[in-house]
């Protein structure tokens, strides 16, 4: 994010530290460990073989190495997946009582219709499991795996609309310009594989809805090395990264010293902290060249690979092989992989969008976290799957036996998790009998984001830049760890 | 039984008398106060005849009050005073009939005196036994900030404390002890002993009451108490028998607290903690009881930053867990490792924890120094030319919980190494050599041991 006037490379407060302090206290700020201020946490490794993070080693034991986070963009409903709530059944078409509803907005969609029709779902629950986890038929590769999961049912947010629910969960604010949960990890905790970038987006295929900003991925005031990389299906998986044609590799490394040599010397001259971030990214670029086509060839799959992701996973930029390239990259330590899938957005026709959304996803879900399980990643991995809010109860627009749609929710929503470090077969939280309110445990986005870094092995209230004259976190000032669901 | 259920019948029109005299008396002192305010001769008759029935409304108010007491289910000390202002009230209330009846022969002293006394003793009496209904706090409840505190009404709703860890925290005293003294030490206590039973010490909640087998130790069944606090509510013998019953989950911490022997000097940490009480203990307590795990639990010196520069000039990709653990989290990548290399892992022996071989070149004999590593709990030498050989160099480590050796060359004769690992939690086997009906006898064999084979 650009907060200066582009044309001028040196800004005021550039102007400043250079003359009023120079380099020398610059170079003085930099040998003492800012986290010295926090106590006696001064890092061990000062010269870490990789790329270290900021905090050059977590506040204490990390339970998760990486997190593999398959976001739902759009808003899946809750109370066609994994909320049973048989009461709106029994009160199918009868209007929305105000005592339920309280003070909750609705959005323009649905705030000008005559009544509220409760709508019941249409799809036949059971428990699955022994943990007795309630799933929808929509799902059945999931629902064989729920002894694995851990299920949030009391989720809520602050954000009606799309982008700034988005925003919020990604971000910890509804504002764009925040660095992403991503950014904040990879900017806290460093690399584990030099020539991979700690955070790395998939964004499947083709598909449409609510629309996806780079700037979820972005990283916000954070140096600029720390943004999430886009790896796309198809030839170029990473935009610009290949030489044209007729530069070598060789003519190509020389071209990268010499510019290092002028930049370096730019930045003596300047002082700007992002000339180092954008040698770093093409640095990075340049080590990516080679990494990124072993990551991108899955011809080494075996065809039960394959058949365990569903057919989609032959084909690239699908949801199924997007969940293929996580795992591979997971194995090459990617820190933070995040996958968008579009769709979930069926504020009509419902019934029929969401077993195309279940079939997109459902299958591949279950296979990624069952592949991650027998290659002992799970030991170090967490798998999030969930969306930025929650949908209505009650039917947006006309309500038949068979034909519904619902409005944005955000009071309460269901996402889940699977792998380390926290509960399996667990379920926190409950909503109340309409599905309206959540009953027991809420967990705000902040509760979820604090507790997200602290299986990371970061205090999210340590974790923080100082930016436009305050401290800023990615939980800003609120967030509580949920204690109940780690193991 | 019947005489009983008939004097809980009578009692409970208390409420309804209750409030007639209330009337009565405040309409008598209230016309005597208009007729002097008017200065009017003549002293209306109206007065004696409210006082005469306020003093008959309030005797009917305290026979059915008395018997209302007798129920047992109001605080004994609150009750007391409550009982005997009532009674008070009654001779008042006569004694200012007798006075109004002739009202000139009495000074004017004590005939404002007595309807001072009167109004005094109303308010009293009326507020002890709101608290007695409501509860104390039910009048301040709602009041604003400022007179709350000009009254003392504390407003804290829930005064659970929640405690650090579950070696400091004993179950009769922290937990069990508290549930006791909100909900039954009121009325079994050194003064009033209920049913003979006084649970205000540990030694007089031994000796019992009328039933002698109060608590049986380890046994729920045979202990009257918790027989008694899980009857149905509306059997006579419920208790507590007011409406302030115990909760789920302080049912759950009595329970579990007789089931571990009822001890009365018992740490959370010396008990087995029940899948059952786990979670009550987590929700209610915050008291996480889960074991820690063992690289948690090591105290060790941090190293000084020379060795780890060592480490990581051998090739290490080398990390401390934390700012407070110094244990080390070792990896190494690439097919070029040496077993000189490996063997400079025995100078910092003590603190690696975490060791990943996976998908590197390294040799079953190499194995021996990663079988010296005695902090050793999870180690990945996954994609590796492992095979049973190597195994047995592990079978020392004492504390190794996780096992990856997927897709290595080892077989079903590893798996009585593999159990030889007392402490191992979990062994990965996918696309290994060993058959999977074999591993799942030794996982049945081992409960602790989760043995996860692939679907592939």
């Amino acid at each position: 994010m650009c907060t200066h006037n582009e044309n001028k490379n040196y800004s005021r407060r550039d102007f400043l530290t250079k003359t009023s302090l120079g380099m020398g206290a610059l170079s003085m700020a930099s040998m003492l460990d800012p986290m010295d201020l926090f106590g006696n946490d001064k890092s061990l490794i000062t010269n870490p073989s990789v790329g270290g993070g900021i905090l050059g080693q977590p506040h204490f034991p990390p339970k998760v190495k990486r997190v593999i986070y398959l976001f739902q963009s759009g808003a899946p409903s809750q109370l066609d997946l994994f909320d049973y709530k048989p009461l709106l059944n029994k009160m199918q078409g009868q209007d929305l009582p105000k005592s339920v509803q309280g003070e909750q907005r609705l959005t323009g969609m649905s705030s000008g219709q005559a009544t509220l029709p409760i709508a019941g779902t249409i799809f036949d629950f059971k428990q699955h499991g022994e943990s007795g986890a309630w799933m929808s038929d929509l799902m059945p590769h999931t629902s064989k795996i729920v002894d694995e999961l851990c299920f949030i049912k009391s989720m809520y947010t602050e954000a009606i609309n799309h982008d700034p629910a988005i925003t919020f969960i990604q971000t910890g604010s509804q504002l764009p310009g925040r660095p992403s949960i991503g950014s904040w990890v990879s900017y806290g905790l460093g690399s584990d594989n030099k020539n991979l970038p700690e955070f790395v987006v998939l964004v499947t295929k083709d598909k449409y809805g609510q629309p996806l900003y780079s700037r979820l991925w972005g990283n916000g005031f954070l140096p600029s090395q720390h943004q999430g990389v886009q790896f796309r299906a198809g030839k170029d998986p990473v935009l610009y990264l290949n030489n044209p044609p007729g530069i070598t590799e060789k003519s190509r490394r020389e071209q990268l010293d010499q510019l290092q040599k002028l930049e370096k010397i730019n930045h003596e001259d300047i002082g700007d902290p992002e000339i180092l971030a954008r040698m770093a990214q093409y640095e990075m670029a340049f080590r990516m060249q080679t990494s990124v086509p072993e990551i991108m060839d899955t011809k080494d799959e075996p065809d039960y690979i394959y058949d365990m992701y569903g057919e989609d996973s032959k084909k690239p930029g699908t949801f199924a092989a997007n969940c293929i390239l996580a795992r591979r990259l997971a194995e090459r330590d990617v820190k933070f992989i995040q996958l968008y899938h579009q769709g979930w957005d069926q504020h009509g026709n419902l019934p029929n969008a969401i077993k195309v959304q279940c079939k997109d996803t459902d299958q591949a879900t279950a296979a990624l976290i069952t592949d991650l399980k027998q290659r002992g990643m799970l030991e170090d991995t967490l798998v999030i799957w969930g969306g930025e809010f929650g949908r209505t109860n009650y039917s947006q627009g006309k309500l038949t036996p068979d034909n519904f749609g619902r409005d944005h929710h955000p009071k309460c929503f269901t996402i889940f998790m699977a792998g380390a470090g926290i509960k399996k077969g667990f379920t926190l939280g409950a909503t109340d009998d309409f599905g309206y309110n959540v009953a027991q445990r809420p967990v705000h986005v902040h509760d979820f984001q604090a507790t997200l870094m602290h299986l990371l092995g970061v205090d999210h209230e340590r974790l923080n830049f100082k930016f436009q004259g305050r401290r800023y976190r990615l939980t800003d000032v609120h967030g509580e760890l949920v204690k109940e669901i780690l193991a | 039984m019947i005489a009983l259920e008939f004097s809980t019948f009578v009692g409970r029109f208390h409420p309804l008398f209750v409030h007639m005299p209330i009337g009565f008396l405040f309409l008598a002192v209230a016309l005597e106060w208009y007729q002097s305010f008017k200065k009017t001769e003549t002293k209306s008759k109206l007065i004696p005849i409210a006082w005469f029935l306020g003093g008959i409304s309030a005797a009917v108010a305290a026979f059915s009050g008395w018997w209302l007491g007798e129920t047992g289910l109001y605080e004994e000390e609150m009750l007391f005073s409550h009982r005997w202002l009532g009674i008070a009230l009654v001779v008042v209330a006569f004694a200012g009939w007798w006075l109004k009846r002739k009202p000139n022969q009495y000074s004017n002293w004590i005939q404002h005196g007595i309807n001072f006394l009167l109004l005094g003793m109303l308010f009293v009496e009326g507020h002890k036994g709101g608290n007695l209904t409501h509860g104390e706090t039910y009048l301040t409840e709602y009041a604003p900030e400022p007179i709350k505190n000009l009254l003392g009404a504390s407003s804290e709703k829930d005064s659970i404390v929640f405690f650090a860890n579950p070696d400091s925290v004993l179950v009769y005293t922290n937990l069990v002890r508290p549930i006791f003294e909100s909900k039954c030490i009121a009325c079994h206590n050194n003064e009033i002993k209920r049913g003979g039973l006084n649970m205000s010490h540990p030694d007089s909640l031994q000796l019992g009451g009328d039933t002698e087998d109060v608590l049986a130790a380890g046994n729920i069944e045979e202990s009257e108490l918790f027989r008694r606090i899980t009857l149905p509510q509306k059997n006579i013998k419920f208790m507590p028998p007011t409406n302030d019953v115990l909760t789920y989950d302080e049912i759950k911490t009595v329970e579990w607290w007789i089931e571990q022997g009822a001890s009365f000097d018992g740490a959370v940490s010396s008990m087995e903690v029940t899948d059952n009480i786990k979670p009550v203990l987590l929700r209610r307590y915050g008291l996480d009881t889960d074991p820690k795990p063992w690289y948690e639990t090591v105290q060790l010196k941090p190293l000084d930053s020379l060795q780890i520069v060592n480490l990581q000039k051998s090739g290490f990709m080398v990390k401390t867990l934390g700012a407070k653990n110094p244990l080390l989290d070792v990896k190494y990548s690439g097919n070029d490792l040496t077993k000189e290399q490996l063997a400079e892992l025995e100078k910092v022996k003590d603190h690696i924890t975490w060791l990943s071989l996976a998908q590197t070149n390294v040799e079953d004999e190499w194995l021996f120094t990663v079988g010296k590593l005695p902090n050793l709990t999870r180690l990945q030498l996954e994609k590796t030319g492992i095979s049973d050989k190597g195994v047995t160099q592990l079978s020392g480590l004492e504390h190794l919980e996780a096992l990856n050796l997927y897709g290595t060359n080892v077989s079903d004769a590893c798996l009585p190494d593999i159990q030889k690992i007392g402490s191992l939690k979990r062994v990965y086997l996918w696309e290994t050599k060993v058959n999977a009906q074999t591993a799942k006898t030794i996982s049945e064999g081992n409960g602790e041991l989760e043995v996860i084979f692939g679907q592939g």
